[in-house]
């Protein structure tokens, strides 16, 4: 625990506000040496749904644009890629229409790049849920991790 | 035999590991293991000839009967990828979490009973170590339009 | 059929069969220090919904909001009976918020602070947590929210 926890800890029994407009969220919560991330969407990077507003190829492109974004959560977090040990689990939504049932392979857009950078040890086992409304004005794709690291 | 699988011969079924029949979701990775956690991927309802048995939503194509058949294919899916990772059903210490994503149609809203297909299937076979945490959740779409997928975070014996 | 089962059938007593069908889901699951809590949404104790609907359709943001919040009380009852003692709570780490989302609603993340202020509230930065607020289509008995969580406990 940092001092900063500590004192934020203190704080909380003595029923003193600190930290000010304690945000709920936070980017990665850490257990032992497992990392939980949160949800990244592409923000306006894809916007609409896939197979009617956007084609496979945006889809696809916006998986690949989140694996970035989580990528960068988890080097922030952790200080450096090479201590990822391997990636656990995928769970995420992506915003499609009626009838566009490939959501596997556009969500190969995040596996891709966590195998290119991680190899085998960056393919997971993976759950997707097709949605019709997502934030941020319907992004395209919301994907979160659960990723184990080195001691 | 393991205890397992003489349930499992009790409700009719014969599990003798994946073998590579299953189709997996991109990327090839049907389960992960880490430390004592075996993680399973979302599995749709495949049939023997490693197509989906079942496609289509609850609310139009399907029944909640049908569902909960559907429910129970993926059930019987998981166990054969259990046993491939595991070696043997017997190595379960107990299930953790389950994910159930229901394809629904027309406000379609008995999730639970229709993911309790899945859930049987795996009290069946453990008793109280196949109960588990689970989340339903109604999907406007999944991947090869099928009617449930289901996914599961499982306690290993050491 | 073993022995011991054997000589129970000689004392002319069977033994029944535990039927779990439609009982095998939890309300949660313990995993050493960490607690697998289930989807809960804004339900009475029996279960019942307290709201239902589509938000962006039947139900505005602020009713999704409301709706974070009652399940956030909902599933408190939850994790009191699983940990005992809501001090035995180490912190907070991930939730899945996810609203039937119709319409043109989009704001899932800011309703979902409905259910997470809730924790930060009372736990202060022990409550905070990793979060994914999404849409998807219809709930369990139409309620307009599900969330399920993972807490940390003390060791």
């Amino acid at each position: 625990m940092t001092a900063d926890e500590r004192l934020a800890r203190k704080a909380y029994e003595l029923n003193i506000d600190y930290p000010k407009n304690l945000r709920a969220l936070v980017s990665v919560r850490r257990v032992d040496n497992i990392l939980f991330t949160s949800g990244s969407g592409c923000g306006t990077f894809r916007q609409g749904l896939i197979g009617s507003d956007l084609t496979f190829e945006d889809g696809y492109l916006a998986c690949q644009h989140i694996a970035m974004i989580q990528l960068g959560m988890i080097k922030e977090y952790l200080g450096d890629l090479d201590k990822v040990d391997q990636i656990l689990r995928v769970y995420g939504h992506l915003a499609v229409a009626d009838d566009f049932h490939d959501l596997d392979k556009v969500a190969d857009g995040l596996t891709d790049v966590m195998g290119a950078v991680f190899g085998d040890r960056g393919r997971a086992p993976r759950t997707i849920l097709g949605s019709r409304n997502l934030p941020v004005g319907n992004t395209a794709a919301e994907l979160e991790l659960i990723l184990s690291v080195k001691d | 035999m393991s205890v397992a699988e003489r349930r499992l011969e009790r409700i009719g079924l014969t599990i003798v590991g994946d073998d590579n029949k299953i189709p997996s979701g991109g990327g090839n990775c049907k389960y992960k293991i880490h430390d004592d956690l075996l993680f399973i991927t979302g599995l749709e309802p495949y049939g023997e000839d490693g197509k989906p048995a079942f496609v289509g939503r609850l609310g139009r194509e399907y029944t909640l009967e049908e569902g909960y058949q559907a429910a129970r294919l993926v059930g019987i899916n998981m166990l054969t990828i259990i046993k491939d990772a595991l070696g043997d059903l017997d190595r379960v210490d107990y299930f953790i979490k389950v994910m159930a994503l229901v394809n629904t149609a027309n406000g379609f809203s008995d999730l639970p009973e229709v993911a309790n297909g899945f859930t049987d299937v795996m009290t069946e076979v453990f008793g109280e170590r196949g109960m588990h945490a689970r989340t339903d959740l109604g999907a406007t779409n999944l991947n090869n339009n099928v009617p449930i997928i289901c996914d599961a975070i499982i306690k290993i014996k050491q | 059929m073993g022995i011991a089962e054997q000589k129970l059938a000689a004392m002319g007593i069977n033994i029944d069969h535990v039927d779990r069908t439609g009982k095998g889901v939890l309300s949660f699951r313990r995993y050493k220090d960490l607690v697998f809590i289930s989807g809960h949404g804004p339900w009475d104790m029996e279960g019942k919904p307290l709201m239902q609907g589509t938000v962006g359709v039947e139900l505005t943001p602020e009713q999704a909001f409301e709706a974070g919040r009652l399940a956030a009380i909902r599933m408190l009852a939850t994790i009191k009976d699983a940990v005992g003692d809501l001090d035995n709570i180490d912190y907070f780490v991930k939730g899945l918020c996810i609203f039937n989302s119709g319409g043109s609603f989009y704001d899932m993340p800011a309703c979902a602070n409905g259910f997470s202020n809730v924790f930060t509230q009372a736990f202060g930065q022990r409550g905070q947590h990793a979060r994914a607020a999404m849409g998807c289509g219809t709930h369990s008995r139409n309620v307009p929210f599900m969330v399920d969580m993972v807490i940390k406990l003390k060791s």
